[in-house]
């Protein structure tokens, strides 16, 4: 009987050894891009679960989180992919800026410091990852050291990169000031919050990381 | 003691009371205390041209700054002002070639620096800006992935 169990322990490994390899993809950006709204979205739309939870305030997200095996399906092909959500990219954290937000000194305090980690989290993820959607504040200015030093580091990598251009809910958004910032890289402007343009992602998704 | 105007250098008498609002003269707020010796035009006005006629290389006053923060002095302020023009532009050459990955200003203040925290495998601190640092040895012997 123990033969015979293991014997099936060792078919579950074969199995899992001639499986197709799923694409990792890293969801990438500065704080407050609306990372996890947007990873929640591609989870609770392919998986029915979330991801992680959101705020106003930035560097809510501090630790990676991966959901494995979620299956896009677009134009009638599927993609399976491992998504992960990283926390936000930044140069400079400064817990007084937590503070503004109405955070006690102390919280403040070890946010800054979990942001700092989760920073170096995110980078030490990078070299795992098979592709990266970008996701950017249509909202913002895109030439900032974060957007320009990551892209150049991904190109570096030749990680393909899909820009998601987000926020476009609001009417300040300009998707096509990000477009001419980086016109190297595929672009989709999307609302990751009410969903405007995400079947465009998913089919980009489809066939960039497929 | 005398206040001195840090910025148009005009000194006031103990206790003068315009400056509350204020150097009069540039409206500038900030002020040292002098002794009533330094104002003696002798030593102020040796010191400066001493300063002046220096003529310190780029290259030498650069290893100079360089070995004071690794010694942890704090910059003079004649050194302030004589070489305000190259301390601009070694700060902009200093992102570029900073080494840290990380500098903790205090606790909870961080500065990241990207290129180096992407480009590099081992994570440097550097502690304020006194030219300390920590060298963190599992991330420098960890051998690259290779994919």
């Amino acid at each position: 009987m123990g033969i015979i169990k293991r014997l099936g322990l060792n078919f579950s490994w074969l199995k899992r050894l001639f499986k197709r390899k799923k694409a990792k993809i890293g969801i990438y950006g500065p704080p407050n891009a609306g990372k996890t709204t947007l990873a929640n979205r591609i989870v609770r739309d392919w998986t029915g679960d979330a991801m992680g939870s959101v705020s106003h305030i930035p560097h809510e997200t501090r630790r990676a989180r991966r959901r494995e095996d979620v299956t896009i399906v677009s134009n009638g092909s599927s993609v399976t992919l491992d998504i992960i959500d990283t926390p936000g990219i930044a140069t400079k954290i400064d817990f007084h800026d937590f503070m503004t937000f109405g955070l006690p000194e102390e919280e403040s305090k070890r946010r800054a410091k979990e942001a700092t980690e989760g920073v170096m989290e995110s980078v030490k993820w990078l070299e795992d990852l098979d592709g990266v959607i970008l996701v950017m504040d249509a909202t913002e200015d895109p030439y900032t050291q974060v957007n320009v030093v990551i892209i150049g580091n991904f190109e570096a990598r030749k990680l393909p990169i899909l820009i998601a251009a987000n926020k476009i809910d609001l009417p300040n958004s300009s998707p096509a000031r990000i477009q001419s910032a980086f016109p190297q890289h595929p672009l989709v402007p999307i609302s990751a919050l009410d969903g405007k343009n995400i079947d465009l992602l998913y089919k980009e998704i489809a066939e960039h990381f497929g | 003691m005398p206040h001195k105007c840090t910025r148009c250098e005009s000194i006031f008498k103990d206790g003068a009371a315009i400056i509350l609002n204020g150097c009069p003269k540039c409206g500038w707020n900030k002020f040292l205390y002098v002794r009533n010796d330094s104002l003696v035009p002798g030593p102020a006005a040796k010191i400066e041209t001493a300063a002046n006629t220096g003529q310190i290389s780029p290259e030498a006053s650069n290893f100079i700054r360089e070995v004071d923060e690794i010694l942890g002095i704090k910059e003079e302020k004649t050194e302030l002002t004589i070489k305000n023009e190259p301390k601009a532009e070694n700060a902009a050459k200093e992102v570029g070639d900073r080494i840290e990955s990380i500098r903790i200003l205090s606790p909870g203040q961080y500065e990241l620096n990207l290129e180096s925290l992407l480009e590099r495998k081992e994570i440097v601190m550097a502690l304020k800006e006194d030219g300390t640092y920590i060298v963190n040895l599992p991330s420098v012997f960890k051998k690259k992935k290779d994919h």
